[in-house]
C-alpha cells in the first residue's frame, strides 16, 4: 500500500512539475520575435524595415559600365552575364544581388512597414510619436514600391500607364495562408507612393520635432529629396523644383567636399578614405544606408567583371575631381577601370540613398525641362555643382543653349553617380539606348536595348513566381 | 558459414569500391583549354640545338625555357600570344636567357636564385594585340603577375648587336619580374600610400618624364598604378648608375621613400639592385658575345 502511495504522489508531483513548466514555456513567444507593445516598440521595427541599396546591381544593365569576363569572379557568371545581355534566363541564385534578391528585399520592408502602420493604433504610447513613426512606416513602403515599380515595371508613361504592370502593391499584413497577388498598375503604383509620401511629409511638418535626425532613417529633408526625385521621374517639373527647394531649406545645400576627401586620401590611403568615405557627420547625404560590401561588388571591384564604360572614362576630364574615384583593375593591357566609391575588402560601408547633388542635379534638369524653362536657373545650379567637381573653371555659358545645358546636366548625374545605382532609372526615364558587347574590343554589340525596351521593365523573378503563381500568368511582355 | 558471409561482404564492398574507382576516372580529363600553353615533352630523339640548350639551362638554373607552343588567345578579343622563330628563339635564349640573366644571378646571388628565379620562361615573338604599348621595347605582356612563370615578348625582334635594344630589354626583364616579388610577397600600403590619389591612370602616356619625376614616379609609367610604380623603380635602379639614381631621389621625397622601400625589400632577399645594374651594364657593354 505503501509502495502505492508512493507511485502516486510522485506522479502527481511530476505532473504539477511538468505542467509549471509547461505553463511558463508557453508564455514565452516561440520565436523571440519582438512584441509591438508601445510606439518604442513600433519605432524599432521602422528602424527594422529600412531597405538597403539592393538595386546597384543595375549598373551593370546600363551604357556606363562593360564587361570584361577575364576579371570576373567565375561564380558570378551564370548570373550576371545572361542579365548584362539583357536576357531574362539568369541563374536562380539568391547568393548574390540581382532581380531576385531585390524583390524579395523590398517586400521583406514592405512586410515590416505594413506590420507598424496597421498596429499602431492598437500600441501604447505617445499618439503623435505614434504618428511620426506611422510617417516613416509610410516612407520605407513608398521607397520600397517605388524602386520594385521601376525596376520591374515601364517607366511613367501617362498614356500608358494605367495599363502598364508593375508588382503586386499589398497595402495589408497577409492573414490567410498562402494567398495570392496580383499586380497593380504603374498609376496604381504611383498613386500609392505618392500618398503614402505626402501623407508621412505633412505629418512630420506638423511635428517637426518628433520627425527622426538620424541619418540613416527618413528624416524631414530626406522625405522632401524623395519627394523631389518621385516628381521628376514622374515628369512634373515644378514639384521637383519645390521639394528641391525644401530640401535644401530644411538642410542647407552643402555639397561633398572632394578636395578634403581627396586630402585625406593622400594622407591616410584607400582604407581610411572609403571608410570615411560617407561618414554621416563630415559629408553632405541626406539619407543613407549601411550594408555589406558586396551589393557593390560586380561594378565596384577589380574582380567584379563590371568595369566603366571606356568612353564615359574619357569624359571624366584630368581636371575633374572624381577621377581620384576610379582605380585600374587587371593590368595596363586590360584598360578596365572601377569606381572606389566603398570599401574593396569584406564588411560593411555606407550608401547614400539621397544626397544632395542628386536633388541639386534634379532641379537643374527640372528647371530645363519646365513649360517655360529657366534656363538661368539651371545654368547657376549646374555651374555651382561644377564648382566643387572641377580643379578648372568647368563652368558653363551663359550663351549656351538649353539643349547644351541639359546634355551638361545629364552628363554630370551619370558621372556623379557612378556605382550608385541611379543610372538605370535615367536610361528608362530618357529612353536611353543601350549596347553591350560580350568582347569589348570587338566590332560586334551582342546585346541592344532601344529606347522604351520591353525589357527595360525586369522580368518578375522565379522565387517570385514560385510564392505567387499569379504571376506566371502577368509576366512583362517580351 | 560466418566465412562465406565475410567473404560475400569482402567482395561486394571491393566490387563497390571498384565501380566507384571507374566511375572516378570518367570526371577526371583534363581540360586543356584552361592552360595558355601547351607543354609537351618532346623525345630525346628529336631534339634540336635549342632543345639541349634548354635543357642544359633547365639544370644548371632550373627554369624551364618554353619557346614551343600553339599560339593562344588571352584575355579577350584578338589579344594573343605566338612564339618567336626558331632561329631568334636559339639566339635569344643563348645571349639573353644563359648569359644575360640566369648565370650572372645565379653567380653573384645564390641564395636569391634558388628562391626567386621563376620555374618557367616563356619566349613570345611578338607583342601583345590590340593595345597601346605593342611597341613597347620589352613588353612582358601581362603575365607576368604569377609566382612562377616569367615571359618576354618582341622576341622576333632581337638583335644581338643593337646593345642598346639589348640593355633595355634586360632591364625591363627585371621590371617583369618585379611584378612576380610583388605577387608573390606583395608590396603593401607602406608602398602603395605614399602616391596614392595621384595616380596617371591610363592617362600615364600624357606626362612627361620631367612631370612625372616631379610627381614622384620614376618614369610616366609609373604612374599608371602602384604596381607599375613598384615595377619601375625596380627597372630605374637597374637602369642608371647608383649615383645617378641617387641624384634623382634627392630631387623629390617620394621617390626616395619608394627607393628606400625597394632597395629594403629585395636587400631582404638577398638581392641589391646597385649590384645588379653593375652586372647589368657589365655583360652587355662590357662582355664580348
Amino acid at each position: 500500500m505503501k509502495r502505492k502511495q508512493k507511485i502516486f504522489i510522485t506522479t502527481m508531483l511530476l505532473a504539477m512539475l511538468i505542467f509549471q513548466s509547461c505553463e511558463k514555456y508557453l508564455d514565452v513567444p516561440y520565436d523571440n520575435r519582438l512584441e509591438i507593445k508601445n510606439d518604442q516598440d513600433l519605432g524599432a521595427l521602422v528602424k527594422d524595415s529600412y531597405p538597403t541599396k539592393m538595386d546597384m546591381f543595375t549598373d551593370m544593365l546600363t551604357d556606363s559600365y562593360f564587361i570584361y569576363p577575364s576579371l570576373m569572379q567565375s561564380a558570378w557568371r551564370p548570373l550576371y552575364t545572361p542579365m548584362y545581355l539583357f536576357d531574362d534566363e539568369y541563374e536562380a541564385n539568391l547568393g548574390y544581388p540581382s532581380p531576385a534578391t531585390a524583390y524579395t528585399h523590398f517586400y521583406n520592408s514592405i512586410y515590416d512597414a505594413n506590420y507598424a502602420i496597421e498596429n499602431a493604433s492598437s500600441v501604447e504610447g505617445n499618439g503623435i510619436a505614434k504618428d511620426v513613426v506611422v510617417a516613416e512606416a509610410l516612407l520605407v513602403r513608398a521607397y520600397s514600391y517605388f524602386v520594385l515599380t521601376n525596376l520591374f515595371g515601364k517607366h511613367y508613361n501617362t498614356s500608358t500607364y494605367d495599363k502598364d504592370l508593375s508588382v503586386p502593391l499589398v497595402t495589408e499584413v497577409n492573414k490567410e495562408n498562402r494567398p495570392v497577388f496580383s499586380r497593380g498598375t504603374v498609376k496604381e503604383a504611383y498613386d500609392l507612393i505618392e500618398a503614402d509620401l505626402l501623407k508621412a511629409i505633412s505629418t512630420y511638418e506638423k511635428h517637426p520635432s518628433y520627425a527622426p535626425t538620424n541619418p540613416y532613417q527618413f528624416t524631414i529633408q530626406a522625405a522632401y529629396a524623395f519627394a523631389c526625385r518621385f516628381n521628376l521621374y514622374k515628369g512634373d517639373y515644378q514639384k521637383t523644383i519645390d521639394y528641391a527647394n525644401k530640401t535644401f531649406t530644411a538642410t542647407g545645400l552643402v555639397l561633398r567636399n572632394i578636395p578634403k576627401d581627396i586630402e585625406l586620401l593622400t594622407k591616410f590611403g584607400w582604407a581610411y578614405f572609403l571608410n570615411q568615405m560617407n561618414d554621416p557627420s563630415t559629408h553632405p547625404n541626406l539619407i543613407m544606408t549601411a550594408q555589406s560590401n558586396y551589393i557593390h561588388y560586380p561594378t565596384g571591384n577589380n574582380w567584379g567583371g563590371f568595369f566603366v564604360s571606356r568612353d564615359l572614362v574619357t569624359k571624366i576630364t584630368s581636371s575633374d575631381r572624381r577621377r581620384t574615384y576610379l582605380n585600374n583593375a587587371g593590368t595596363v593591357i586590360d584598360n578596365a577601370n572601377y569606381v572606389a566609391k566603398n570599401h574593396t575588402s569584406w564588411g560593411t560601408s555606407r550608401y547614400i540613398m539621397f544626397g544632395t547633388e542628386e536633388v541639386l542635379l534634379s532641379r537643374a534638369e527640372a528647371y530645363l525641362r519646365l513649360s517655360t524653362p529657366n534656363k538661368a536657373a539651371a545654368i547657376t545650379d549646374i555651374n555651382l555643382f561644377k564648382s566643387t567637381r572641377y580643379s578648372t573653371n568647368a563652368a558653363v555659358p551663359t550663351s549656351a543653349t538649353d539643349a547644351q545645358v541639359l546634355e551638361e546636366v545629364l552628363l554630370q548625374r551619370q558621372i556623379e553617380f557612378l556605382a550608385e545605382g541611379l543610372r538605370w532609372y535615367d536610361v528608362k526615364r530618357l529612353g536611353l539606348p543601350v549596347e553591350h558587347k560580350l568582347d569589348i574590343n570587338s566590332s560586334k554589340v551582342d546585346a541592344r536595348l532601344e529606347p522604351n525596351d520591353p525589357r527595360t521593365a525586369l522580368q518578375i523573378p522565379l522565387n517570385a513566381r514560385i510564392g505567387n503563381p499569379i504571376l506566371e500568368t502577368q509576366l512583362n511582355p517580351r | 558459414m560466418k566465412m562465406y558471409i565475410k567473404l560475400f561482404l569482402s567482395m561486394t564492398m571491393l566490387a563497390f569500391l571498384s565501380q566507384s574507382c571507374e566511375k572516378s576516372e570518367e570526371i577526371t580529363t583534363i581540360d586543356e583549354s584552361i592552360d595558355y600553353f601547351d607543354i609537351v615533352d618532346k623525345p630525346k630523339d628529336k631534339w634540336n640545338e635549342l632543345d639541349y640548350l634548354c635543357d642544359s639551362i633547365y639544370k644548371a638554373y632550373g627554369t624551364k625555357v618554353i619557346y614551343e607552343f600553339t599560339p593562344k588567345i588571352i584575355r579577350n578579343g584578338n589579344a594573343f600570344y605566338y612564339p618567336a622563330t626558331y632561329d631568334k628563339s636559339l639566339a635569344y635564349t643563348r645571349l639573353m636567357v644563359d648569359k644575360f640573366w640566369l648565370k650572372p644571378l645565379k653567380d653573384n646571388f645564390p641564395e636569391y636564385h634558388s628562391k626567386e628565379t621563376p620555374r618557367e620562361y616563356i619566349i613570345m615573338g611578338g607583342y601583345y594585340h590590340n593595345t597601346p604599348v605593342a611597341t613597347n621595347q620589352g613588353s612582358g605582356a601581362g603575365f607576368n603577375g604569377q609566382f612562377y612563370r616569367l615571359g618576354m615578348g618582341g622576341i622576333n625582334n632581337f638583335d644581338k648587336q643593337n646593345k642598346a635594344n639589348l640593355h633595355d630589354h634586360l632591364v625591363i626583364l627585371w621590371h617583369e619580374h618585379a611584378h612576380n616579388q610583388d605577387v608573390k610577397y606583395g608590396r603593401g600600403p607602406l608602398f602603395d600610400n605614399i602616391s596614392v590619389g595621384t595616380y596617371y591612370k591610363e592617362q600615364w602616356s600624357t606626362k612627361t618624364l620631367a612631370q612625372a619625376n616631379s610627381d614622384g614616379f620614376f618614369r610616366n609609367y609609373g604612374g599608371f598604378a602602384p604596381e607599375e610604380d613598384f615595377a619601375t623603380t625596380v627597372e630605374h635602379i637597374t637602369r642608371f648608375p647608383e649615383n645617378t639614381v641617387t641624384t634623382l631621389i634627392n630631387t623629390n621625397d617620394k621617390l626616395k621613400t619608394k627607393y628606400n622601400f625597394v632597395m629594403k625589400f629585395y636587400q631582404d632577399k638577398g638581392l641589391n639592385l646597385h649590384r645588379l645594374q653593375v652586372l647589368c651594364d657589365s655583360v652587355v657593354y662590357k662582355t664580348n658575345y
